[in-house]
């Protein structure tokens, strides 16, 4: 595994996971490989419905959701989750893990407030490494009209040079412009 | 609607940190044992959905309708996940590279049975394990593909 030390400890003893995926496979898969983790606290789901409900009534620290479920709603349940004005579970982390994505769902993919989208097929790798990437996570989340979820700058550069920016934590010019300076010593 | 910006402190990044828990080698090892349990059924999966993509492409014919193009591409996507994980690498592109065609087609209200034909008996020969370098099989799909645009419109 690329970046995960073999010999490091992971604890999922404490975390409470919910797993949404309606293929009996595809989710099979996935809670093999998450138990193996040893995640305890697990609450698998098969509709929207369901993981709404669970939503509601459990305090979570992980999502992990089948972006191509047979049912429709998938990025519209994202975005209701972000939206659900109760911590912690408006935060938790949301993995999506999708196959082909068709053309007409690429950025409502994107847009539906997912900390991170990975591709099948999963490995174990592949899942423990965004597993601790979700665990890491530190962006603040943004809501406004158009999205809700995590800050989708994952670098926070300021705003392009020769612009003042738009929100109250935009660097000035000076920044931008030592930015560029930075950029072009390195060339 | 101004953006509202709110920082939170994530519970899993503590907890995972906590004393306890398993190695990540031998959480890794583990994960592979327990799928080793669901190989056989999950392959079995994989073989029906092969035989139902056969007998929707015949049953579709030259002019499907919509669901029937939905229903392969659901089921290829399903085999892109599945071979995937348990050896089949070739099998999942070739499965992934259906999924594309078929998206593309609908996306232009077209439809091509023998390029989808094409797709299901690569999906056969890849199925079966061999120690041949079959990737040559997966690069005339990809180029099959390819020949139809992606943007909407005619074919």
């Amino acid at each position: 595994m690329a970046n995960i030390d073999p010999k490091a400890w992971i604890n999922f003893n404490q975390a409470r996971l919910l797993l949404l995926d309606d293929h009996p496979q595809g989710a099979g898969i996935l809670t093999q490989i998450i138990r193996a983790f040893g995640v305890s606290h697990f609450i698998p789901c098969t509709t929207i419905v369901e993981a709404r409900q669970s939503v509601m009534e459990n305090e979570l620290h992980l999502i992990l959701i089948n972006a191509n479920l047979k049912e429709t709603g998938v990025y519209e349940f994202v975005n209701w989750l972000r939206r659900f004005d109760q911590p912690p579970n408006c935060f938790a982390p949301v993995i999506l893990i999708a196959g082909h994505t068709q053309r007409a769902n690429v950025e409502r993919a994107r847009d539906s407030g997912a900390n991170v989208i990975m591709a099948k097929p999963v490995s174990p790798s592949s899942v423990l490494e965004r597993v601790i990437w979700a665990a890491r996570e530190k962006r603040p989340y943004v809501k406004c009209a158009t999205y809700a979820g995590p800050d989708r700058r994952f670098q926070d550069l300021g705003p392009p040079v020769g612009l003042p920016g738009r929100r109250f934590d935009d660097h000035g010019d000076t920044e931008g412009t030592a930015e560029l300076t930075s950029r072009g010593a390195g060339n | 609607m101004a953006a509202i910006f709110t920082t939170w402190k994530n519970p899993l990044g503590a907890m995972i940190k906590a004393p306890g828990g398993v190695r990540v080698g031998d959480a890794l090892r583990q994960a592979d044992a327990n799928l080793d349990l669901i190989r056989d059924p999950c392959l079995a999966d994989v073989d029906e959905q092969l035989d139902t993509l056969d007998r929707l492409s015949a049953e579709g014919g030259a002019a499907p309708d919509d669901d029937i193009k939905l229903d392969i591409y659901r089921r290829s996507n399903d085999i892109h996940a599945i071979a995937g994980v348990f050896g089949l690498a070739d099998m999942s592109t070739a499965a992934f590279c259906l999924c594309e065609l078929v998206d593309r087609l609908r996306t232009k209200a077209a439809w091509s049975k023998p390029a989808i034909d094409v797709h299901l008996s690569s999906l056969r020969l890849l199925r079966q394990p061999s120690d041949e370098n079959r990737s040559g099989v997966v690069e005339g799909l990809k180029r099959l593909t390819d020949k139809v645009s992606p943007l909407g419109g005619q074919a």
